[in-house]
């Protein structure tokens, strides 16, 4: 009697160990595959990391390249012309004063854009160095009043971070000249507290939620995406009628 | 008493979750949630048979097959797709032919002990087969209600095997060891039916996000 009693209750038992195991296994084979998800995810994210940073290596290389070509080819070209034109100028003034004074103002233009696109003029001259020539050639281009404040303390920045504020700077600028419709650009640059430098326009604005819902605005994904490698905060104040602010800060912590 | 004490407060826990949170679940978890009401009918009913000396097998055979259709249907469903659910579906069809057979051989007054040790064996089966196949790549396993139904059933059935397995010749020829190993009976089902409340619970919050977000 005993002995059917003790079979019945260990067979029971011995099922409820088998069941256990079956279940921890599965928890085990569960936790590997995981982890295992964990680890591809973070491959995805170093490999797009490694991605944007070949990117951004290439796109540096191609505008250094198009800056010497500014500066060495038509630049040089520019200027001979201008000379040509001062020995010319004795003989036909009337006609050669306004059309060298253009040519002037053409060449002032093409040497700084040319440093605009060269990053080792960035590191010559810092970021507000470099800032104050976009400024200067942006108030030549006469199309807004542009607003320029700093507190003339160089940003502690990385030199890899400066070049990707520097862009994204210039890719804000670019938006608002192109799409907002904006008579004023305010930018404030502070070194004081590590890095601080805010855009902000007074034109159309956009609906920041709309932009992200239809996938447009592929140029703000994109500088999302570059102040992210680089540790940069970066933050979008928009909505419609009421124009656009963005801040980039140096990340806490 | 005693015995409904065991028997009656993890069913009725699970009712009142289950009709709690009724509009919520999908049909799968409405299914269990007959079969814990169908479980609690046999329970009283036969109890009240078992009062008054008459026969109660016929309760407990009706209300085992009854089970092995909902749980092994429930099985097919979450398995989810059509191959692994008809192969389900095949086994409890195959176990109710079987059912038909030993009621007829032996009597409906008969416990039916060869199916409902058949059925134990097929819907453990069928859950380690389901906790494999949904929960493996699952990243939090205990907040998928799969997981809990999985567990209740698996322990349920694979802890009867061997006691349901004997009944017809323990109840013939060793009535007393019988009657002690039924804690055996008592111990599962008052750990079957929380762990169905919880499946409940967790069923009705996670299908309830997914209409609201509809992912």
């Amino acid at each position: 009697m005993n002995d059917i009693l003790a079979t019945i209750i260990l067979t029971t038992l011995l099922i409820l160990l088998l069941i256990a195991g079956v279940v921890i296994v599965i928890f085990i084979a569960n936790r590997r595959h995981t982890q295992q998800q964990i680890s591809i995810a973070q491959m995805q994210v170093d490999y797009e990391k490694e991605l944007r940073t070949v990117e951004q290596e290439v796109q540096e290389e191609v505008l250094l390249n198009v800056s010497r070509e500014l500066h060495d080819n038509i630049g040089q070209l520019l200027t001979v012309m201008h000379m040509q034109m001062e020995q010319e100028k004795l003989q036909k003034p009337e006609v050669i004063n306004p059309m060298s004074g253009t040519l002037q103002d053409t060449i002032q233009q093409v040497r700084m854009l040319g440093r605009s696109l060269n990053n080792e003029w960035l590191e010559q001259n810092g970021l507000t160095g470099i800032i104050n020539n976009e400024v200067s050639r942006l108030r030549q281009l006469d199309r807004l009043k542009i607003h320029w404040n700093h507190d003339n303390l160089e940003p502690k920045l990385e030199k890899d971070q400066r070049v990707m504020v520097f862009r994204m700077f210039q890719e804000i600028i670019n938006n608002a000249l192109k799409h907002s419709g904006a008579e004023n650009i305010y930018i404030e640059l502070k070194g004081s507290d590590g890095f601080y430098l805010t855009v902000k326009d007074d034109g159309n604005g956009f609906d920041t939620d709309e932009i992200k819902a239809t996938g447009k605005g592929s140029g703000l994904r994109n500088m999302e995406k570059r102040a992210s490698l680089s540790h940069i905060d970066f933050e979008m104040i928009a909505a419609k009628g009421k124009g656009s602010t963005f801040i980039l800060k140096i990340k806490k912590g | 008493m005693y015995y409904l004490l065991w028997a009656l407060p993890g069913k009725i826990f699970a009712i009142i979750i289950g009709f709690i949170y009724l509009r919520k679940l999908p049909l799968a978890y409405r299914l269990i949630l007959l079969q814990v009401v169908l479980a609690i009918s046999a329970e009283l009913y036969g109890r009240q048979l078992a009062k008054y000396s008459v026969h109660n097998a016929w309760v407990f055979n009706i209300y085992n097959l009854s089970d092995l259709i909902l749980t092994g249907t429930v099985a097919g469903l979450l398995l989810g797709k059509v191959k692994y659910a008809s192969i389900a579906y095949y086994l409890v069809a195959i176990m109710c032919i079987f059912w038909s057979i030993e009621v007829y051989v032996y009597g409906i007054h008969h416990l039916a002990s060869l199916f409902f040790t058949g059925s134990c064996i097929v819907l453990a089966l069928l859950y380690i087969w389901l906790l494999y196949s949904k929960l493996l790549f699952t990243k939090k396993i205990l907040k998928e209600p799969v997981f809990w139904l999985s567990i209740s059933v698996i322990l349920y059935f694979g802890c009867c095997l061997p006691y349901f397995g004997l009944y017809n010749y323990l109840i013939a020829h060793e009535y007393v060891i019988a009657k002690k190993l039924m804690n055996i009976n008592r111990v599962l089902n008052f750990l079957r039916y929380p762990l169905i409340g919880v499946c409940f619970i967790i069923a009705a919050k996670k299908y309830d996000r997914i209409t609201q977000t509809g992912n």
